[in-house]
């Protein structure tokens, strides 16, 4: 067995003592734990600095879309008003009612025995710009039974005015159809005559 | 291991300067770097609905001027009453063109009775006015011809109201009154 001998262990344990310094390796300690403090305050940084870019962003888009959002804002009320009055304006012309071919229906189914006496006639225009036409035909019925007569005429405006316009009603008004006192004379008979007022109401049909 | 009193002096010298280095990076510069974040997303957590809002907004005023269907006929129309409603009172001009119009037909002049006006219409610079007009002796077939060509020369006026009465003292013509409405300039 070979004997070593060592005759540098002093020097050794010194270079050995030297590593082992805990002055050293707490200052090596504090180094790398310093490193790692910058690191992370630019980690940090670098997000907070992402986050403002995405802020300033959002806060360029804001002060481009903000006029245009108060324009849009005041021009919507003002839009939907002149949408209104536009649909207003164009309904009033294309659903105007026209009485000229009414009193041509009117005159068209009165027959030689049936006098009109006064025709009135409403149009009622709702909220809703819905029509309603209200018509009163006051007028005398004469023939061998006059009171037919004038059922026949009721019977002959309501089926006229079904076929043009809406909802149609033609009743007589209660208690209107009488005899009349006195007769007529009619292609060389004598008959007797009927009063009647007939009430027709109907919706003209929508133009559109 | 002894330490002399140097040593401690320094050890402790270190330990107030980690101690105060570490206080300066947390409350110094993590801090405000936190606070920053905070007030940061707070700001966009304001904005981004706001910027959605606006943006529907937007979307919406301009999908109401590009759905108005009745537009372009609506500017038409308002073209042609610029163009064929005179200006001025309604009572300087419109009982001179219906009664003309009315000398065409070959019914006579009628009478001409202005209502008191309904509420302001919902057409800017426009009000509605409402006329009655009398005729004392008319043909009911006369007066349905005039009325078929008044209805269709005045787009803008509408009968309201129309009453006619049979005569007795002559069975062949009727006593007419007609009320009508019809848009005109509103001049203050």
């Amino acid at each position: 067995m070979a004997l070593h001998l060592n005759l540098y262990h002093e020097i050794h344990r010194q270079a050995q003592r030297e590593r082992r310094d805990p002055v050293k390796l707490a200052g090596l300690g504090g180094v790398l734990f310093l490193v790692f403090l910058v690191i992370w305050f630019s980690y940090r940084l670098s997000v907070v600095n992402g986050i403002e870019r995405k802020r300033n962003e959002l806060r360029i888009a804001w002060s481009r879309l903000e006029p245009q959002m108060n324009k849009a804002v005041e021009d919507e009320s003002r839009l939907l008003s002149q949408q209104k009055s536009n649909q207003a304006l164009v309904e009033r012309i294309h659903e105007r009612f026209y009485w000229a071919p009414l009193l041509d229906q009117c005159a068209a189914v009165t027959p030689p025995q049936i006098q009109m006496l006064t025709l009135t006639g409403d149009l009622e225009t709702d909220k809703e710009n819905h029509k309603t036409i209200n018509l009163l035909i006051r007028g005398v019925a004469a023939g061998a039974q006059p009171r037919t007569a004038a059922e026949d005429y009721r019977h002959a405006i309501r089926d006229r005015l079904e076929g043009l316009y809406k909802e149609v009603s033609v009743v007589f008004d209660a208690n209107s159809l009488e005899d009349g006192a006195e007769n007529v004379t009619y292609h060389g008979q004598t008959l007797g005559t009927a009063t009647f007022r007939i009430r027709v109401q109907f919706t003209p049909k929508s133009a559109r | 291991m002894k330490f002399t009193k140097e040593q401690i002096q320094k050890a402790v010298l270190i330990v107030i300067l980690i101690a105060g280095g570490l206080w300066y990076y947390a409350f110094e510069m993590l801090g405000p770097l936190g606070k920053r974040e905070a007030a940061t997303i707070k700001e966009i957590a304001t904005l981004e609905p706001k910027l959605r809002e606006a943006k529907s907004k937007i979307v919406r005023t301009n999908a109401i001027e590009a759905g108005d269907a009745h537009a372009a006929e609506a500017q038409r129309i308002y073209a042609v009453m610029r163009a064929e409603i005179p200006n001025g009172q309604p009572v300087a001009w419109l009982p001179t063109r219906f009664a003309e119009f009315f000398k065409q037909q070959g019914i006579g002049k009628p009478l001409f009775r202005c209502n008191p006006d309904p509420a302001e219409s919902d057409f800017p610079g426009y009000k509605i006015s409402s006329w009655t007009l009398e005729f004392p002796s008319v043909g009911f077939v006369a007066l349905g011809m005039a009325l078929a060509g008044l209805e269709n020369q005045e787009g803008l006026m509408q009968v309201t109201n129309l009453q006619i009465d049979s005569v007795l003292a002559n069975p062949e013509v009727r006593h007419a009154q007609i009320t009508i409405s019809t848009l005109v300039k509103n001049e203050k």
